[in-house]
C-alpha cells in the first residue's frame, strides 16, 4: 500500500508501527556490537513495561476520556499472578519464552478479572469521583499484596493472608508479604518485550478504528448525543477499562521477570502517577507520543545519574521544559511550519521525478 | 384512539397514513420535578408519515417532552406507543433501538471525531461485526466498514454535505453541524425522527433550504417527524399538524390554519403580530442649549427586531435613554403597550417588560457573575421563573455558565456584554433596547453577539438595536431607522436600507 494513497489515521499508525521496529533493530545491532552500557541495557526491559503501561493508560485516558490514578494497581495484580505462575511453570520446563508468554497471558487475565471487579462499580462514575476512586483502588491492591504470602510445595500452592501460617511442606515461599516476590525466574527479555508493545498497539489501534473504538470515543465526546443513537454506555467503558487493565497485567509480569525480588509498593501512587505523567506530556489519545515520552522520561534518570545529587532536579527541570514547549502555540506553529516546508519541498522534488520519468 | 388532525380535511395527509396505524401515541403523558409539573397530561398521536409541529412560548416544556419519549426522564405518568408498543421501562438506548432518533437544542455532536465517523456511530447498532472481528480485522470488518462507509456518504448526501466526510464535526459552520445531527440522527434508521429547534440560528435561505429537505427525508425514508420550532413561517410552512404546549400542557392542536388563528394560542405565545408595542412620537431632547433630539417619531412592533443606525453623535444612546426613563425629553410622547413611559420612573419601565442594556456594558464588576445576573431579576420574587430564565441564559450563553463564581470586572468586553444581555433578560423582558452591543468587541465576537440577538428575538423578544455597525445590525433587522445629528433622514424596510445608496456611502463604506 502506498503511504499516499491511505487515509490519515492509518498512515500515523504506520509511522507508529515502524518507529517501534526501528527502534528495536537499533538496539539490537547495538546489543550485538556491546555499544550499550550495561546500566542502559538493564533499563530495555522496563521501558519495554512502561511503554505499555503508558499506551494501555492511554487508552482509559485519552480514548475513554476517564482519568484513572490507579493504574499501577492492575500492573500489580497482572506481576504477582503472573510471577507465582512462572515460578510454578518454570519447576517443569525450561522453555523460558513459553513460560514468560503464558505467565504474562495469566497476569493479563487476572488484571482484566480484576479490571471488572473494579470497572463494574467505580464506571458508574465519572471525572473527579472516578479518579478518586481508582486511586484507592491502587491503594487496595497494595495492601492486600503487602499481606499476601504464596508458598509453593510438593502438594501444590499454599495462600495465606497471615504472616507464618502457610503450613509448607519445604518448597519454597512465592510471596512473603511486605517482602513481596522473592526468587522470581529472570525470564524476561526485551524482544518479548517489543512484541508485546507492537500486540498491544495492533490491539489498541484497531480497536479505536472500529466500532467499538468509535463507541469509545463518542461517549467521551458526549454522553447524552451517544446514548440517543443507541450505544450502550457502561459495556463501551468497561471494555476500554478492562481491556487496559489487561494489558497494565501483561505489563507488570514483564517487568517483574526482570528482577529477581519486586515488592508491592513498587506499584503505588507514585507509579501510578508516573505513568500518568507519560500519557499527558506525549499527548491525550497519542500513543506514539506515550511511547516516547515514556522512553525518554525512563532512560533520563539513568543518564543523570552521573549528575547524582542534581539528579532529580534535572528530571523535574526537564519534564516542566517539555510541558511548556509541547504546550506552547509559538513553537508548535513554528514546528508545523517547518515541517510542512519540508514536506513541501519532498512533494516538489517528487513531483519533479514524476514529471520526469513522463 | 384521536387523530392529531380530527377532521379529513384536504385528505393529502389522511389519505396517506390512511388504515394504517399510528406510529406515536403518547397518552396522559406528565412528568413532576419536586412538586412541579413541568408536562402535564400531555395527549399526541402522530402518524406513520407525518411531518407534526409542537410550539409553544420557552419553558412551555417542549424539551420535555422530547426528553420523556426519548427516555431521557422517565415520565411519571401516562403511556407512551411506539409503533403500537409499549415504551414503559425502556431507558434511552432502548428507545433508540425501537424507533425513536433525535437531534438537541444545543448541538451535541462528537466533536472531536469526524463527520463520517459521527454518522458511522448514528449506524452503531447497523453495523454487524463485533469487537474480536474489529481487533483481528476479520473479512467481516472489512465488508461492514466498506458498507457503512458508503451508506454514511448517501445520507449526508442528502444535505450535500459528502465533502465535509473527513472533516472534524466541531469545525464544522453551525448550520453544518445542526445537519450533521440530523443525519446521525438519520443513521440510526427511525421511525420517528424528533428535532429540536432545527432552523434555530439559521438564516432565512438556510431555513428555506432545511424546510426542503426535511420534506424530502420524509419522502425518501417514509418516517414520521416530529418538531420543535420556534420560527413560525417554517412550522406552519411544513408541518400538516401543530400542537401548541403552555405551561407543560397542550392548549391547542390542529392544522397550522386552525392553530395560528386559535385565539388562546395568539394570546399565549404568538401575540398580535402587528401591535406596535413601543411608540416615539415627536422626541425632542435638548442637553441645555444643544437640541440633540429633532422631532422623532419611530415605533416597534412586536416580534421586530428594530435597528436605529447613524454616526457616532446622532443621538442614538440619547434616543434610547428618553425612552427608558433615564433623561426627560422637553417634548413627545413615548408609549409603550398601553403605558405612557414619560410619566413613569425607570424602575417601573422594567416591570412592565422592557430592559434597556446600556452601552459600554456596565455590569457590576465586583460582584460575581452570578450575583449579576440576579440583580437582573430583582423585581422578581417568583423563584421558578427566575430559574428558568436563569436556564435559559446559560443556554444562550454558556460562557457565563462557566464563569459564574469569577467577578465580573474580570470578564472580557465580549464576556461583559453577555452578561449585560443576560442580566436584562433576567426580568423576563418582551422587549429589550440594546445600546452599542458590538462596541469594541472582535470581529468573531461581533458575530456571536448579533447571532445571540436573533436568538432572542427568535425565542419572541421584541428588539430596539441602536448600532454603529449598521452593516450587521440592518442585516439581522425587519426595519430599519437612520438618524443624522438628531434627526431620521430615512426608514424603510432592513433590506432596502442596506441597499440604499446614501446609506452605503454614510455608514458601510461604499
Amino acid at each position: 500500500m502506498k503511504l499516499k494513497t491511505m487515509n490519515k489515521t492509518t498512515r500515523s499508525n504506520m509511522i507508529t508501527y515502524a518507529m517501534v521496529i526501528i527502534a528495536f533493530v537499533i538496539v539490537q545491532i547495538m546489543l550485538g556490537t556491546g555499544n550499550i552500557s550495561s546500566r542502559l541495557q538493564g533499563q530495555l526491559v522496563p521501558i519495554c513495561a512502561y511503554i505499555v503501561m503508558a499506551i494501555s493508560l492511554n487508552l482509559t485516558v485519552g480514548v475513554l476520556g476517564e482519568l484513572s490514578l490507579g493504574h499501577a494497581g492492575f500492573m500489580s495484580a497482572g506481576a504477582f499472578s503472573g510471577i507465582v505462575v512462572a515460578s510454578c511453570l518454570s519447576q517443569n520446563t525450561s522453555n523460558e519464552i513459553l513460560v514468560l508468554v503464558l505467565s504474562m497471558l495469566v497476569g493479563g487475565v487476572v488484571a482484566a478479572i480484576v479490571g471488572v471487579i473494579v470497572g463494574v462499580p467505580v464506571l458508574r462514575l465519572s471525572g473527579d469521583y472516578l479518579a478518586i476512586v481508582t486511586l484507592a483502588f491502587g491503594e487496595i491492591i497494595k495492601g492486600i499484596v503487602n499481606n499476601l504470602y504464596v508458598g509453593l510445595d510438593g502438594s501444590g500452592l499454599h495462600i495465606s493472608l497471615i504472616k507464618n501460617t502457610l503450613q509448607m511442606d519445604g518448597g519454597k515461599v512465592l510471596i512473603n508479604g511486605p517482602m513481596g516476590l522473592t526468587g522470581i525466574p529472570r525470564i524476561a527479555s526485551f524482544t518479548v518485550g517489543f512484541i508485546l508493545i507492537m500486540v498491544c498497539l495492533f490491539v489498541i489501534f484497531n480497536l479505536v478504528n472500529s466500532k467499538s473504538g468509535r463507541a469509545i470515543m463518542a461517549l467521551r465526546d458526549n454522553k447524552i448525543a451517544a446514548q440517543s443513537v443507541g450505544i450502550n454506555i457502561t459495556n463501551y467503558k468497561l471494555m476500554a477499562f478492562v481491556i487496559s487493565a489487561a494489558m497494565a497485567g501483561m505489563a507488570g509480569v514483564l517487568f517483574a521477570a526482570n528482577f529477581s525480588t519486586v515488592v508491592a509498593s513498587k506499584f503505588d501512587f507514585n507509579t501510578s502517577i508516573l505513568i500518568l505523567v507519560f500519557v499527558v506530556l506525549g499527548g491525550l489519545g497519542n500513543m506514539r507520543g506515550s511511547i516516547i515520552a515514556a522512553t525518554v522520561l525512563t532512560v533520563l534518570p539513568e543518564v543523570l545519574r552521573s549528575f547524582s545529587d542534581y539528579r532529580m532536579l534535572v528530571y523535574a527541570v526537564v519534564l516542566i521544559v517539555m510541558m511548556l514547549a509541547t504546550n506552547n502555540p509559538t513553537l508548535k506553529n513554528g514546528l508545523n511550519l517547518a515541517w510542512s516546508k519540508i514536506a513541501g519541498l519532498f512533494r516538489k522534488n517528487t513531483e519533479k521525478g514524476e514529471q520526469a520519468n513522463v | 384512539m384521536s387523530k392529531m388532525i380530527p377532521i379529513p380535511s384536504t385528505g393529502y395527509l389522511n389519505e396517506r397514513d390512511i388504515g394504517k396505524a399510528p406510529i406515536l401515541e403518547a397518552t396522559h403523558l406528565g412528568i413532576e420535578f419536586g412538586g412541579l409539573k413541568a408536562v402535564d397530561d400531555f395527549n399526541l398521536t402522530v402518524g406513520r408519515t407525518e411531518i407534526a409541529g409542537l410550539i409553544g412560548p420557552n419553558g412551555a416544556g417542549k424539551t420535555t417532552v422530547f426528553n420523556l419519549l426519548t427516555k431521557v426522564y422517565q415520565p411519571t405518568h401516562g403511556t407512551i406507543l411506539l409503533d403500537g408498543k409499549d415504551t414503559h421501562g425502556m431507558n434511552a438506548i432502548q428507545v433508540n433501538k425501537a424507533g425513536i432518533a433525535r437531534t438537541f437544542q444545543n448541538i451535541r455532536l462528537f466533536s472531536s471525531l469526524t463527520v463520517e465517523e459521527n454518522v458511522k456511530l448514528g449506524m452503531h447498532n447497523h453495523t454487524h461485526y463485533n469487537t474480536l472481528e474489529g481487533i483481528l480485522r476479520m473479512p467481516r470488518y472489512w465488508q461492514e466498514e466498506k458498507r457503512t462507509h458508503e451508506r454514511a456518504l448517501e445520507l449526508l448526501h442528502i444535505f450535500d454535505m459528502e465533502h465535509l466526510a473527513e472533516h472534524k464535526a466541531g469545525s464544522l459552520p453551525y448550520g453544518a453541524q445542526r445537519r450533521l445531527e440530523i443525519v446521525r440522527a438519520l443513521a440510526t434508521e427511525p421511525k420517528l425522527l424528533l428535532l429540536d429547534e432545527p432552523a434555530a440560528g439559521m438564516n432565512p435561505s438556510e431555513t428555506e433550504e432545511l424546510m426542503e429537505n426535511v420534506r424530502k427525508i420524509r419522502d425518501i425514508f417514509q418516517i414520521a417527524i416530529l418538531l420543535i420550532e420556534h420560527d413560525m413561517q417554517f412550522v406552519t410552512g411544513i408541518c400538516e399538524g401543530i400542537a401548541v404546549l403552555n405551561y407543560g400542557k397542550i392548549i391547542a392542536k390542529g392544522t397550522p390554519q386552525e392553530v395560528i388563528n386559535n385565539p388562546e394560542v395568539i394570546r399565549s405565545y404568538l401575540g398580535n403580530r402587528r401591535a406596535i408595542m413601543l411608540k416615539v412620537e415627536n422626541l425632542n431632547v435638548y442637553y441645555g442649549m444643544i437640541h440633540a433630539i429633532k422631532d422623532i417619531s419611530l415605533e416597534v412592533k412586536r416580534g421586530e427586531i428594530v435597528s436605529l443606525v447613524g454616526a457616532n453623535g446622532a443621538g442614538k444612546t440619547t434616543t434610547l435613554q428618553a425612552i427608558s426613563g433615564m433623561l426627560k425629553p422637553k417634548s413627545g410622547k413615548v408609549s409603550y403597550l398601553d403605558h405612557n413611559l414619560l410619566a413613569t420612573p425607570a424602575h417601573k419601565i422594567v416591570q412592565y417588560g422592557l430592559s434597556h442594556v446600556p452601552e459600554g456594558r456596565r455590569v457590576f464588576a465586583q460582584m460575581t457573575v452570578l450575583e449579576n445576573l440576579e440583580m437582573g431579576a430583582f423585581i422578581s420574587k417568583d423563584k421558578v421563573k427566575n430559574k428558568n430564565n436563569l436556564d435559559s441564559v446559560f443556554e444562550h450563553f454558556p460562557r457565563l455558565e462557566e464563569r459564574k463564581r469569577q467577578l465580573a470586572g474580570t470578564l472580557s468586553g465580549g464576556e461583559q456584554q453577555m452578561l449585560a444581555i443576560g442580566r436584562a433578560m433576567m426580568a423576563s423582558p418582551d422587549m429589550l433596547l440594546l445600546d452599542e452591543p458590538s462596541m469594541g468587541l472582535s470581529p468573531l465576537l461581533v458575530k456571536e453577539i448579533f447571532k445571540i440577538i436573533k436568538e432572542l428575538n427568535e425565542d419572541g423578544i421584541t428588539i430596539l438595536l441602536v448600532e454603529q455597525n449598521a452593516k450587521q445590525a440592518l442585516s439581522i433587522a425587519k426595519r430599519g431607522y437612520v438618524l443624522e445629528t438628531g434627526k431620521i433622514v430615512l426608514s424603510g424596510n432592513a433590506a432596502d436600507l442596506l441597499e440604499n445608496d446614501a446609506v452605503k456611502k454614510a455608514y458601510l463604506g461604499g
